[in-house]
């Protein structure tokens, strides 16, 4: 398995060519590897609209959120992801901090891209799994105008608490840290979803825009 | 009730959530809210549980306390989901009611924000609501020992009441806290909980390695409540793999190995538990041999005392300067530095001593107790006179602890045993009374024998007693050295415990310490020493204790010593370029830098080299940041390199108060606990010699707030990285304003920009720690 360097590089904005640096981020991912057992889920439900937003109805939550409307445009079903790299990641970056801070930045760097793949591999077992229908791009809560206060609502049900673990505190930020949750939406019609990225509050001035952002 | 448990097998109820999706419920929402907006539901879930045989049923409260339903009426939850039960074993005629109590939903400390305080009076609301009405307890689907611990507290010291524990585990044995299966039967067995397992997570076909351990090592009734198989999406929806047939029979086999109450989680309903009762009709309670032994653990760590360990004694002041002005001072990253230091060595267990004159001793025990397990998970030993500190540590410690010390004092036996019994520590036993250390080993046997007697009598295990037959100095009592050899081999091989020795007071007065400390060691081992308590950062007591491990095979084919040897450095001379102080800080070449400021500090004075060589280099390093030419990584590189330097500077100073500069007190707001760029900056600017004050994350505005009044800092940095956070900076810095209208408040994050920050009322942004040492020099601070 491997890690990719380049994103982790801009994640530490670190721009030289160091194969010293490269084989540090090999090592930081080796023991990542060591310690951390990534966890995934997800649930494809039926979708409806209800009061003018998409309503999920195998887990009872409303999507409000306009951006959503315009990307998952005659969706008949939404996919509910969620994966971790779990606690112990958490304490090995927190650890490091005490007595290697390069080492823990370095490894909160791995793991944010680490679990980002994660989530790749999830969204593309999806799409395998429905490559009959037409997939929209992943979106979270806290994109565009989709409230981030869902997240609490999302985790219980889904049952991501009681199945990975993931718990979410007062100001919806979840824990384990390196843990993400993503709808994408499954239509059988043909049609042009915008890219978020157009509708973006940041357009212009984003200094990470992906690079795998793609137009569907 | 209790008298059942592992008498005949219980069964146990299904799932109550697969049941109610099945009555049309959608997934989500509060299903504790169907008690007052739909009873029946519920009612006729129970009816179904008692009707397929269930002995036991859990009310619909998984979710019921003030933090998960904060904004619900919970109390009348909890009452009416109790009267619901209860109904519901009155019409069918049988079945004991038992108050199911899950996680609160939100992680304790250190890695989260709730305190174990918090925690405990959540679950207490609880168990005090329901303890008159119910006939047991029930705490589920835990993984978290440390919030385990908090709501078994709340059941045994406010209800008489049976209670049973189950934590869910995954297929490597540990929960998604990390606790492993022993960790929970060495902390539950000793909090006296009446019966334990696991429950969810996995089938009862992925359990086996489980129940192996538990059937092994637990001496309790187990249970099992597992789900119906391993969640699989069929079509886009949850469904589990195992039939009722097959989960019955699956269960059936581990009642046959010893597990005495069944039942089944998410994906059960009525009938997997009618087969399940079907299956085990007539099955007798399995009698089993559980190995006695002794062991220790902690939220993610379990050890057994099988073989010789290490105590680390450095976080304790006697003798210590450092470490007493550390306690004075609340110096929580001393304490930090400590632990790792340590455990890094190869401690086994460390030791927590707070005992310094004229402060609350039990209110820094249960500091040290949080700050030490937040930063390492080894088992601990809480060290105190004070029984009201030894009860905090005890307490407030994750896991099973050893509580150092008694001795054959009635007085101490009387006050210190309960406090062992009641939170299952172990107990460290001084051969010592009134009269003082006896001078022969007839004598130590006999306090010994007294200290084992009364701990046994209380209900104290012999295999959780530890005693110490005292090392005295054998500078002054020469003799006395062999007697307590001797009395070391004796009281194991007649009392059947385990014994301790705090080494090094063996050389005290004499010169070089260390060989007498090493080889006494290696002597106490071959006597049968089981826990030595010595500082693990002084390598040849390390050496002796693995070389002694690996002669006598404790050390099992020199794993260890290979571990820690194979790849030690032989000293070669130094063919390198030479380079100055400075040249390695740039270059981040640490241990280069120590060995030059060690020799610089021979001539040259600590403050002298910090202005005209750290400072500077780090300026360097600084503007070839700035410039793009170094990146983040290399410059927490060097200024980890500077920080070494100056500890060492710092250390050839003592208390010299010259190097503390400008004070800056440092936080992650509340609700937040991305500290990484807060700690950056908080190395940064502790080498250019900032007394820095760190609170670190998650901070409750009123800590800010107390603690700007307490230390009177002149600038205050507050760091958050999620937009949900940025408003509790704002509540921070008006806060602290109200107290305090000239502190210069820096704020930073990946939020935050100069905008934001005046418009929270910030003074200054800063983008990193570089920008921030400008910014300090700049005003003048």
């Amino acid at each position: 398995m491997k890690i990719d360097k380049s994103l982790v590089k801009k994640y530490l904005n670190y721009k030289a060519v160091d194969c010293e640096f490269d084989s540090l981020i090999d090592d930081v991912f080796n023991e990542l590897l060591t310690f951390c057992t990534p966890k995934k889920m997800c649930v494809v439900s039926d979708c409806q609209k209800k009061d003018g937003f998409y309503y999920l109805n195998d887990l009872g939550i409303s999507l409000i959120s306009n951006d959503i409307n315009n990307l998952f445009c005659e969706c008949e079903q939404i996919a509910t992801m969620a994966v971790t790299l779990g606690i112990s990641v958490d304490r090995k970056i927190d650890f490091y901090s005490k007595v290697d801070m390069k080492r823990s930045v370095v490894m909160d760097a791995v793991a944010s891209v680490y679990v980002e793949s994660v989530m790749d591999s999830l969204e593309e077992e999806l799409r395998l799994q429905f490559s009959d229908k037409y997939a929209t791009m992943r979106f979270s809560a806290g994109y565009g105008d989709l409230d981030i206060k869902l997240q609490k609502h999302l985790i219980t049900s889904l049952g991501a608490d009681k199945f990975l673990g993931i718990s979410v505190n007062d100001n919806y930020l979840m824990s384990p840290l390196k843990s993400i949750t993503a709808f994408i939406g499954f239509s059988n019609k043909q049609q042009l979803f915008s890219n978020i990225c157009l509708s973006c509050p940041q357009k212009g001035n984003c200094k990470v825009k992906c690079s795998k952002a793609k137009s569907f | 009730m209790v008298d059942l448990f592992g008498k005949k097998v219980l069964v146990l109820d299904g799932a109550m959530g697969t049941m109610l999706q099945k009555s049309g419920l959608k997934v989500g929402g509060k299903p504790e809210m169907l008690n007052l907006t739909d009873p029946k539901i519920v009612y006729d879930i129970h009816i179904k549980y008692l009707k397929a045989g269930a002995d036991i049923i859990y009310t619909n409260t998984f979710g019921a306390n003030a933090i998960k339903m904060k904004n619900y009426p919970y109390k009348e939850v909890i009452e009416s989901a109790i009267k619901i039960a209860r109904d519901a074993t009155k019409e069918v005629g049988h079945g004991y009611v038992a108050l199911d109590m899950g996680s609160i939903g939100e992680l304790l400390e250190p890695i989260g924000s709730v305190t174990f305080d918090t925690a405990y009076e959540t679950f207490k609301e609880v168990v005090c609501i329901a303890n008159d009405s119910v006939d047991l307890f029930v705490i589920e689907t835990m993984s978290d020992l440390y919030e385990l611990k908090a709501a078994v507290l709340a059941v045994k010291e406010n209800s008489n009441k049976p209670v049973i524990c189950s934590m869910s585990f995954d297929q490597n044995k540990r929960t998604f806290a990390g606790t492993p299966i022993e960790a929970m039967i060495a902390t539950m067995e000793g909090l006296g909980v009446d019966a334990l397992g696991a429950n969810c997570s996995l089938g009862p076909k992925q359990l086996d390695g489980i129940v192996d351990v538990l059937v092994n090592k637990c001496s309790l009734p187990i249970m099992l409540k597992p789900n119906a198989g391993l969640p699989v999406i069929r079509n886009g929806k949850t469904e589990y793999d195992v039939t009722a047939e097959e989960f019955a029979e699956v269960m059936t086999k581990f009642v046959k190995q010893g597990v005495a109450l069944v039942g089944g989680c998410c994906g059960t309903d009525e009938r997997y538990i009618a087969e399940l009762k079907k299956k085990i009709n007539g099955c007798q309670i399995v009698k089993r041999e559980v190995k006695k032994c002794s062991c220790l653990a902690s939220g993610t760590r379990y050890l057994e005392l099988d073989s010789p360990k290490i105590i680390g004694e450095r976080i304790n002041p006697t003798g210590k300067k450092l470490m007493r002005q550390a306690i004075n001072d609340r110096d929580i990253g001393y304490f930090e530095s400590q632990a790792v230091e340590q455990y890094q060595a190869g401690a086994d267990i460390l030791d927590i001593n707070m005992g310094v004159p004229n402060i609350d001793e039990a209110e820094m025990m249960k500091l040290a107790v949080k700050v030490v397990q937040g930063v390492v998970d080894l088992p601990l030993q809480i060290d105190s006179s004070d029984p009201k500190a030894v009860e905090a540590g005890v307490r407030y410690a994750n896991g099973k602890v050893i509580i150092n010390s008694v001795n054959g004092d009635d007085e101490v036996l009387d006050k210190i045993l309960p406090v062992a019994k009641k939170y299952g520590a172990m107990v460290l036993g001084l051969t010592l009374d009134k009269n003082g250390v006896p001078d022969s080993v007839e004598k130590r046997l006999q306090i010994a024998e007294k200290i084992v007697e009364k701990a046994t009598k209380i209900g104290i295990k012999k295999e959780d007693l530890i005693i110490d037959c005292l090392t005295l100095t054998v500078g002054a009592e020469q003799e006395q050295a062999m007697k307590t050899l001797k009395a070391v081999a004796i009281v194991k091989q007649k009392l059947g415990v385990k014994t301790v020795l705090g080494v090094s007071n063996i050389s005290f007065g004499l010169p070089q310490r260390t060989i007498v400390n090493s080889h006494f060691l290696t002597m106490a081992l071959s006597f049968g020493l089981d826990l030595a308590i010595i500082n693990p950062n002084i390598a040849e007591m390390m050496q002796s204790f693995r070389v002694y491990n690996l002669i006598s095979g404790a050390d099992v084919k020199g794993t260890k010593y290979i571990e820690n040897y194979a790849n030690v450095e032989t000293t070669t001379a130094n063919t390198e370029v030479d380079c100055d102080l400075k040249d390695c800080i740039i270059k981040s070449l640490k241990s280069k830098a120590e060995q030059k400021v060690k020799r610089l500090l021979q001539t040259q004075n600590g403050l002298d080299i910090i202005e005209g060589q750290v400072i500077p280099a780090l300026d360097i390093v600084g503007d070839l940041y700035e410039s793009g030419k170094l990146f983040l990584p290399q410059l927490i590189s060097s200024a980890e390199a500077a920080k070494s330097v100056c500890d060492i500077i710092k250390l050839s100073l003592g208390d010299n108060s010259e190097m503390n500069g400008a004070k800056v007190l440092l936080a992650t707001v509340e609700g937040d606990v991305h500290d990484i760029g807060k700690n950056i900056v908080k190395t940064v600017l502790q080498n250019y010699g900032y007394n820095i004050i760190d609170l670190g994350r998650d901070v409750k505005v009123e800590k800010v707030v107390e603690s700007v009044l307490e230390h009177k800092p002149k600038v205050l940095g507050l760091s958050a990285l999620m937009t949900t956070t940025v408003k509790n900076m704002e509540r921070t810095i008006k806060a602290v304003r109200s107290v305090d209208k000239n502190i210069v408040i820096f704020v930073g994050g990946a939020v935050l920009n100069e905008n934001v920050a005046k418009e929270i009322g910030a003074d200054y942004y800063s983008s990193d720690p570089r920008q921030m040492v400008k910014l300090l020099k700049q005003i003048g601070v």
